[in-house]
């Protein structure tokens, strides 16, 4: 009986939904991180029916809010330190400026929501607070009289150059290797590497480590790449310790400093990095596994007699599993006939810090 | 004064505003095109080359590498994440891909031949680098015997510019001079040199004194040239003969240098760097002509790009101007005259190539300082229609006496023969630790005669000649016999060495 008076209600509400408001639609761009369309008009106090549609292939939410652009970087700042709770939330942070909200939304799917536009004619902000994606993924709804008067504003146009200047470089289905200079880096050699799992790392082509990780979005060159440059580009996600200090693979003798050489890096397939340790020959390759602080590390050593030493820090990192090797306080010892190709998984203990502060 | 109305007509239709796509001075015959970058990607260009097989290929600020397929007009994406790609060099026998990036110089490969680069192998990473955002690297030229050249910026050093004093280091002033007044520095090796790498991958430091060499270039027996920038201890952008060893003038880049080891470069005085000082081939006067040279490219197109063959043409990134060089070896040194060629295009002209057919690709961005036309970012052709002969100064030469200033028209004989109608200025600049020089002691003169060929094509301007000194020559009153006046009508030549008698 309550099965079906709830039934009779959603059904009533469905046609409410349908017959009473107006119908909106915004959808998902595929691996571009940007909402289609940009722009929506709608009439000023009307009751908006608002479905939206994902069809990018990582996960979106979408919420609508009163503020410019600025209170909007705020509301995407708060989303991010939902931290943990964030998954659940949908990443929709509490705030009185926020006219309507859809969680998390996955690859492929719709939600729905309907709210009351407005009174008040003028422009307000939508956005995805999902963690990363706040600064590509941005539109606008208009509120107006009259709808059918506004024709040519609907066109992405003006976004979509605002989009472009931006700068943020997203990870689609493969890859990404973009040589960068972040803040707090003192390296002039160091690599990003930012893959399809959402993980990203710091590689240093001069020091040879991996420098730090991050998880959610990538990275943003925009104050490096346009315009005079002379800024840093900046983190899009939320980074945690390697641990790893510099030239943290030792042929024979975990006290010595090598002679290294940097050779250069494959794309094909997960990125790998190729260097020279005392002369012997190296490749490197790095993923991310959850909940979020960890990363691991393929290294394949060209075939010699010694003994293979990978340091790490026993304060920044817990090493959670090696396939090879003793560990000791801050080394892990891989006896020569072992070092052909072993893997090392350190988990942060820090708890993770947004982005990378500017100098 | 009929005569006098009717040039003005002409100088009007050459050098008013006709179109948006039109330069305000462009000479007869040569027309500018406009190419489509790739929609919607950001495009500084940064090195542009010809692969054998006659696709283009640009490397960009943004880090990527594009292919353009000129014939089917299409775009596609060969690398991309590099930092800062600012020069290319192709084999032009095995198509071998270079680039040359702010930390190396990296071959790209494209192992499983799907069209794009999927192994990135460091070539060369031998000098220094911070994430000081001076730190350039230029380039990439390659001479017959497989040796790479490039140039390296100095820092930006001066704390009240550069975010950090961590890169304060190596700026030089020298006694008598506000410390300020060193702006460029040395935070990492081999700032502000221009180097070598061999075959075999050797890295070798090769001249000094670069400030911010953002273009360079080489001719068909192998003698490399660079653009610098006007800054501190550069009196005013110039142009450089690069040979093994030379000093170029801005001190920073000798603390990598084994004869100043340990040496305090602010206690040596500024007559010990004017004396190691090799002067620019060309000086090109600040304001007047340009502002940011780019690269320098000599053309070999056989007479298909109009009559300047083997001169040089050069682009500036921020009048995006096109200008024109012809070099003039006297007692066994480059110096030369330039000229203004096209004004200006549509943003800041930094990298050019020829294609087979004669035409100057041109490779532009603007970078966010204001470059004259105003777009970020863009790629332009300049053709030459192939019959048209533009009325242009075509030369001048330094003589014992005075100047030989050809044209590629018959002047109109009156007057060429009146000395007063060949104004000429000339000063000096100021070698100093100061960003630019003014002027330094500009005279005026009217040469004491002028004597034109039977040709009416050749006019020696006689007077008497200083050296170290920038002489201006304004042709605006020549006309040739049809009365047309010139679209470019200033010459200035830089005079270091004077002609003797019987060089």
């Amino acid at each position: 009986m309550i099965t079906l008076w709830l039934l009779l209600i959603s059904a009533l509400l469905l046609l409410f939904q349908v017959v009473g408001g107006e119908e909106v639609k915004i959808g998902t761009l595929h691996g571009k991180l940007r909402f289609d369309p940009e722009i929506i008009v709608v009439p000023k106090g009307a009751k908006i029916n608002l479905l939206f549609e994902n069809q990018d292939e990582m996960i979106h939410n979408l919420l609508i809010a009163k503020g410019d652009s600025k209170h909007i970087d705020g509301l995407a700042k708060k989303a991010l330190d939902l931290g943990a709770r964030g998954m659940d939330l949908g990443f929709i942070p509490e705030d009185p400026s926020i006219i309507a909200s859809i969680g998390l939304v996955q690859p492929g799917e719709t939600a729905k929501v309907s709210f009351g536009a407005p009174d008040e004619n003028g422009d307000y902000p939508f956005v995805c607070t999902f963690p990363g994606h706040a600064l590509s993924m941005r539109g606008i709804m208009k509120v107006v009289e009259d709808p059918s008067l506004v024709k040519a504003a609907t066109s992405p146009e003006d976004l979509s150059v605002k989009k472009q200047k931006n700068g943020a470089i997203q990870v689609g289905s493969l890859p990404r290797v973009v040589r960068v200079h972040f803040a707090g880096v003192d390296s002039g050699r160091s690599i990003a590497v930012g893959l399809p799992s959402g993980y990203s790392y710091l590689f240093d082509a001069e020091k040879l480590n991996v420098r730090m990780g991050w998880k959610g979005g990538f990275i943003n060159v925009n104050n490096d790449r346009r315009g005079r440059g002379g800024g840093l580009c900046s983190i899009l996600g939320k980074r945690f310790a390697s641990g790893i200090a510099a030239f943290p693979i030792r042929i024979g003798d975990p006290t010595k400093v090598p002679e290294t050489r940097f050779l250069g890096y494959s794309r094909a397939g997960n990125p790998t990095f190729y260097y020279e340790v005392d002369g012997i020959r190296i490749e490197q390759s790095t993923t991310g596994s959850p909940p979020g602080k960890e990363l691991t590390h393929n290294f394949k050593v060209a075939k010699q007699k010694d003994d293979v030493f990978f340091l790490f820090d026993p304060e920044k990192v817990q090493l959670s599993s090696t396939t090879a090797g003793k560990r000791e306080k801050g080394t892990l010892r891989v006896h020569a006939k072992d070092s052909a190709n072993f893997v090392v998984s350190l988990t942060s203990l820090d708890k993770g810090q947004e982005g990378s502060p500017e100098l | 004064m009929k005569t006098k109305w009717l040039a003005l007509g002409i100088l009007s239709a050459n050098c008013l505003l006709i179109g948006q796509q039109t330069p305000n001075c462009i000479p007869e015959g040569y027309h500018v095109e406009t190419i489509d970058t790739p929609p919607d990607e950001y495009f500084g260009v940064g090195g542009m080359e010809f692969a054998p097989n006659g696709d283009l290929f640009i490397c960009t600020r943004e880090g990527d590498v594009w292919r353009y397929e000129t014939k089917g007009r299409e775009w596609s994406r060969f690398a991309d994440g590099l930092h800062e790609a600012l020069g290319i060099w192709i084999d032009p026998k095995s198509s071998d891909v270079f680039v040359i990036q702010r930390p190396e110089i990296t071959q790209l490969i494209d192992s499983d031949m799907d069209g794009t680069a999927d192994l990135y192998k460091t070539f060369n990473a031998s000098w220094g680098v911070t994430d000081n955002y001076h730190e350039y690297a230029f380039g990439l030229v390659r001479d017959r015997k497989g040796n790479f050249y490039g140039t390296l910026n100095t820092s930006l050093s001066w704390p009240g510019w550069a975010r950090s004093q961590k890169w304060n280091i190596g700026r030089v002033w020298t006694e008598g001079y506000p410390a300020s007044e060193g702006k460029m520095g040395r935070a990492a090796k081999y700032r502000g040199w221009g180097f070598q790498v061999t075959t075999d991958g050797k890295f070798i430091p090769f001249a000094s004194g670069m400030r911010s060499p953002a273009g360079i270039g080489i001719n068909k027996d192998d003698e490399l040239f660079f653009t610098d920038n006007q800054g501190d201890w550069g009196a005013s952008s110039s142009l450089h003969h690069i040979v093994k060893d030379r000093f170029h003038g801005h001190p920073s880049s000798l603390m990598d240098h084994p004869e100043f080891k340990g040496k305090d470069l602010n206690k040596i005085p500024i007559e010990e760097y004017e004396k190691r000082w090799s002067r620019p081939a060309v000086w090109i006067p600040h304001g007047e002509l340009a502002n940011s040279p780019g690269e320098p490219i000599f053309d070999y197109t056989g007479g298909k790009f109009g009559p300047f063959t083997g001169q040089m043409f050069i682009g500036d990134q921020s009048r995006s101007n096109i200008m024109r060089v012809s070099l003039d070896k006297v007692r066994g040194e480059y110096q030369g005259v330039i000229f203004d060629f096209i004004n200006h295009l549509q943003t800041g002209c930094i990298r050019h190539v020829f294609d087979g057919e004669g035409t100057l690709w041109v490779g532009q961005t603007g970078r966010g300082w204001l470059s004259a036309g105003g777009k970020e970012y863009g790629l332009q052709q300049v053709r030459w229609d192939g019959k048209t002969l533009p009325y242009s100064i075509h030369d001048v030469k330094l003589e014992p006496n005075g100047f030989r200033v050809s044209f590629t028209k018959p002047v109109a004989l009156k007057l060429a023969e009146d000395p007063n109608n060949f104004p000429i200025e000339h000063w000096g600049y100021h070698y100093h630790p100061k960003y630019g020089s003014q002027k330094v002691g500009t005279l005026k003169l009217i040469p004491r005669k002028t004597s034109v060929s039977e040709d009416a094509k050749t006019v020696l301007l006689e007077m008497d000649l200083e050296k170290k000194r920038v002489y201006k020559l304004n042709f605006r009153k020549i006309r040739n016999r049809n009365g047309e006046s010139l679209v470019n009508h200033l010459a200035w030549y830089t005079l270091n060495r004077l002609k003797k008698q019987y060089d």
